[in-house]
């Protein structure tokens, strides 16, 4: 055996071990491995720029936006003011996007619009994350993304691409320039307030959208709306410490409401009126300036907030609003200048009408009034046209006065229990409402009949107050009540004087009065004698059929009754005692018929039928 | 015969020995490999989500590739675990490791001295500038210069006081970093890098970084105090920049050679 060979082979086989060991390690040495990257802060937007304008000279020196942050020979930039380093910034990054979009294929008007908004885009979550926007502009367009994202989040749908969520919101930013003034810095406090409201408002918008798909809302609505809803609140912050908390406390209350009643209005102006010209601008701010002026007066008594409640006075604002959409030029002077003036005063004369009548303060009133400045509002022009020297909200504040006042009589007299006499003690505050818009809706027709010095209207209420006081018996309901008062109204309204009139003819007061009181009357004898037993037919529907039949014959010849009012209940008595001899032939409906048939000469002739003829009539 | 059985046993001696040295050198590749890997895992995957739980890691990771190249004298294995100590003492963000890290560095780089044409080049290259990498990501952490100056309104004439402490702050941090800057950029002539492919393209990525962090700072300091002259007289209170648009540039001078040969 060669023990050398043995050696030798074994050192031969661990050599080429060792020269696989060799080249291991030398694997494990050279084989690639990480090396980490320098870490620095992100370039600023002003080294971005700087880079931009250094890449692209001929650009920096020949686009102005550009050139004036350009030093070309220095090969530095010129310092501006932060809003021009943020234009030139969104110019920079659309034009990046714009080469890099037709880089990709994407055509030219296609690529200038998509990189616009990704540079607008960028802008955006660059100032974000600044938490510090430089300006009120961009703290505003901040605003109007956060609350554009909150709807994304909540329903998606009002908020995409095209849709009517997305084009509220850009014509919110289009106009927010409106509410800035053109010196910036002086807005002062103002910014974070007005940045507050643009908030408020596009939330009231987005809602409106949200809870009525039908709605739409153009720009140029928005654009009257910021400017003649939202500018106002905005200019009347005040300036002294208190004031402006006391103020910012009702805003916070009311500008969220107030915004969801222009929109409502703006939203109805479109829907019912296609082609109409869009709101006036100077007459919403009219209405606006006046009510949140008016807010911000506190009397020795209370303020305008407290009289009317809050939701009182966004209806009343409402009903401000609809008659400055529809009639704007009653809020603007003849040298175009808003009239702000008149819907304070309207807001100064209702609010002393509730203070006086204390049971009228808070949303009942406020109702009222605003029903009031809608329905006179709306007839302004023919009132004017009538009486040019009469201003139409000094109508409305005496109406508004006439209609408080009597109801208040009304409620204010009490039997011996204590409670409203008659009919009067089952309506409730919205059935009193109605009560009074009706007989409005119908003396306004003849606009003759409103006035400063008129009292038809007064008249009107206190005698339906008077005929439902003397329903002892309850026999008919409020809501029928309220039918006979616009039966009576529109009556009253086509024969002015002859309802109502208590007058030197009518000592006793009004005929219709008089003639509701004895059926009534009737109605109650029967009632208490016979209660619902067979042969009673006079109450609810039927009773209410018979007080119209006879206002609508007082509209004819009424020659005998003038002078007789009992004629009426005569005649009843006459047909009622009939029916109960013959109840089998006599219900109500025979009975409605017998009534029509002959009232009209009764009433002209005092002459009642015979048996024969009345049961002619049912035969 | 006894000559014979000398010859064997010296023979055997010699094998077992060569054999140990091979299992040795296996061993150590492998080390060397799982140590690498577990410094990118630790760069990769920890560090993104958790800076200050991978600091602590890469510290004691740093201190074991130290300790191992101390073991491996002035060879390559060795040149390889100072690069790994460096990196890792680099990104531990740790300041009062910089003795450490200068120190690996100094090793790493005798070694590199001493293998002369042997040296690993990639690691040998990567020492050179590790330390004014570190340097310059050290100081810039502190305080972002570059949003501050942006931040910086004359025009409003508010803070001014502030404004002009930024622009201080900011010329001071310029000075600090100018050397480790031009540091940097003396490495881009060394002829070894600009064969290196890999390297050369990692080394000009984090080279231009830095040397566009600075030229911009720079350039956006000459601009906000060229403002601040111009518009001084309008600035209230009794603030005063105590230097003037020359001295920043002056600041500005480099040598800008990096841009020719990263291209």
């Amino acid at each position: 055996m060669n023990i050398a060979l043995i050696i030798a082979g074994v050192q031969a086989t661990l050599r080429a071990a060792q020269a696989g060991a060799d080249l291991y390690s030398e694997h494990a040495r050279d084989r690639p491995v990480f090396l980490p990257n320098l870490e620095l802060p992100e370039g600023s937007n002003m080294s971005k720029l700087l880079e931009f304008f250094m890449e692209n000279r001929q650009l920096a020196k020949s686009k102005l936006e550009f050139s004036v942050l350009w030093d070309d020979q220095n090969e530095v930039l010129i310092d501006q003011p932060p809003e021009v380093y943020d234009t030139a910034c969104g110019l920079m990054l659309k034009h990046k996007a714009q080469i890099q979009l037709q880089g990709e294929g994407v055509e030219a008007n296609a690529a200038e619009h998509e990189a616009t908004m990704l540079a607008g885009g960028r802008m955006i979550e660059q100032w974000r994350a600044e938490r510090k926007p430089p300006n009120a502009y961009v703290r505003m367009a901040l605003t109007l993304t956060d609350i554009g994202l909150e709807f994304v989040a909540s329903d998606p749908s009002i908020l995409g691409v095209g849709s009517k969520g997305e084009k509220l919101v850009v014509a919110f930013a289009k106009n927010m320039a409106d509410l800035i003034p053109d010196d910036v810095k002086g807005f002062g406090a103002k910014v974070d307030f007005a940045d507050r409201l643009v908030g408020i408002f596009l939330r009231a918008g987005l809602g409106t959208i949200t809870n009525n798909v039908s709605v739409v809302i153009n720009d140029e609505d928005v654009a009257k709306l910021i400017v003649g809803v939202t500018k106002p609140i905005v200019d009347a912050l005040p300036d002294n410490l208190v004031d402006q908390f006391n103020y910012r406390e009702i805003v916070d209350a009311l500008a969220g409401p107030s915004a969801e009643a222009a929109f409502k209005i703006l939203a109805e102006n479109t829907e019912s009126y296609l082609g109409r010209n869009f709101a006036n601008d100077t007459a919403l701010g009219a209405v606006t300036s006046a009510l949140f002026e008016e807010i911000k007066i506190t009397t020795s008594e209370d303020s305008i907030v407290k009289v009317f409640g809050e939701q009182g006075l966004i209806g009343l604002y409402q009903a401000g609003l609809g008659v400055a959409v529809d009639r704007p030029e009653l809020f603007i002077k003849d040298n175009g200048e808003a009239r702000n003036e008149l819907f304070q005063d309207l807001l100064k004369g209702t609010a002393k009408t509730l203070r006086t009548y204390p049971r009228f303060k808070g949303p009942v009133g406020a109702s009222l009034a605003a029903m009031v400045v809608d329905v006179v509002g709306e007839n302004a022009p023919a009132l004017l046209r009538l009486n040019p020297d009469e201003p139409w909200e000094k109508v409305a504040i005496t109406v508004m006065d006439q209609i408080t006042s009597t109801l208040n009589t009304a409620l204010t007299d009490l039997d011996d229990k204590g409670r409203p006499k008659g009919s009067i003690s089952i309506f409730k505050d919205e059935q009193l409402l109605e009560m009074a818009r009706t007989v409005l809706n119908q003396v306004v027709k003849t606009p003759g009949m409103i006035g400063v010095d008129r009292i038809e209207v007064q008249n009107i209420v206190a005698g339906m107050a008077k005929a439902m006081a003397s329903d002892d018996n309850l026999l008919l309901s409020a809501d029928e009540w309220i039918v006979i008062a616009g039966v009576a109204a529109q009556n009253a309204a086509a024969n002015p004087g002859r309802l109502f009139d208590i007058s030197n003819n009518n000592p006793e007061g009004a005929l219709a009065v008089k003639i509701i009181e004895s059926v009534l009357s009737v109605a109650g004898k029967q009632w208490t004698s016979g209660g619902r037993s067979s042969g009673v037919l006079l109450f609810g529907e039927s009773l209410e059929m018979i007080i119209e039949t006879v206002l609508d014959g007082l509209t004819g010849n009424i020659t005998a009754v003038t002078k007789n009012p009992e004629l009426v209940d005569k005649f009843l008595n006459q047909i009622i005692n009939i029916a109960n001899a013959q109840p089998e032939k006599l219900g109500s409906d025979s009975l409605l018929k017998i009534f029509e048939s002959f009232i009209v000469i009764v009433l002209a002739t005092g002459e009642l039928p015979t048996e024969d003829q009345i049961i002619e009539v049912i035969l | 015969m006894r000559i014979n059985l000398a010859r064997i046993g010296v023979g055997f001696f010699i094998i077992l020995f060569t054999a140990c040295a091979t299992v040795d050198d296996v061993q150590r590749a492998s080390d060397l490999i799982r140590t690498d890997n577990e410094l990118a895992r630790l760069l990769k995957e920890v560090r993104p989500g958790d800076q200050e739980g991978s600091s602590v890691f890469l510290t004691v990771l740093a201190a074991d590739a130290s300790e191992k190249a101390k073991l491996l004298g002035n060879s390559a294995d060795a040149i390889a675990f100072y690069r790994i100590a460096a990196t890792a003492y680099w990104k531990s963000d740790k300041p009062e490791f910089t003795d450490k890290l200068f120190a690996v560095v100094g090793s790493g780089q005798e070694a590199c001295g001493g293998l002369g044409d042997r040296a690993p080049d990639r690691d040998c290259l990567f020492l050179q500038f590790v330390i004014p990498f570190a340097a310059i990501e050290s100081e810039s952490r502190k305080l972002n210069y570059d949003a501050k100056l942006k931040k910086i309104d004359f025009f409003d004439q508010l803070e001014t006081g502030a404004e002009i402490k930024t622009l201080d702050d900011t010329s001071g941090y310029l000075h600090k970093i100018k050397k480790s800057v031009k540091s940097i950029l003396n490495v881009g002539s060394d002829d070894v890098l600009l064969s290196h492919t890999e390297m050369k393209l990692y080394y000009c990525d984090n080279a231009k970084k830095a040397l566009k962090t600075y030229n911009n700072i720079a350039s956006n300091l000459y601009t906000k105090t060229v403002s601040y002259h111009k518009r001084k007289a309008d600035l209230e209170g009794s603030h005063n920049l105590e230097f003037d648009a020359k001295a920043v540039d002056e600041l500005r001078d480099l040598d800008q050679k990096l841009t020719e040969k990263c291209n």
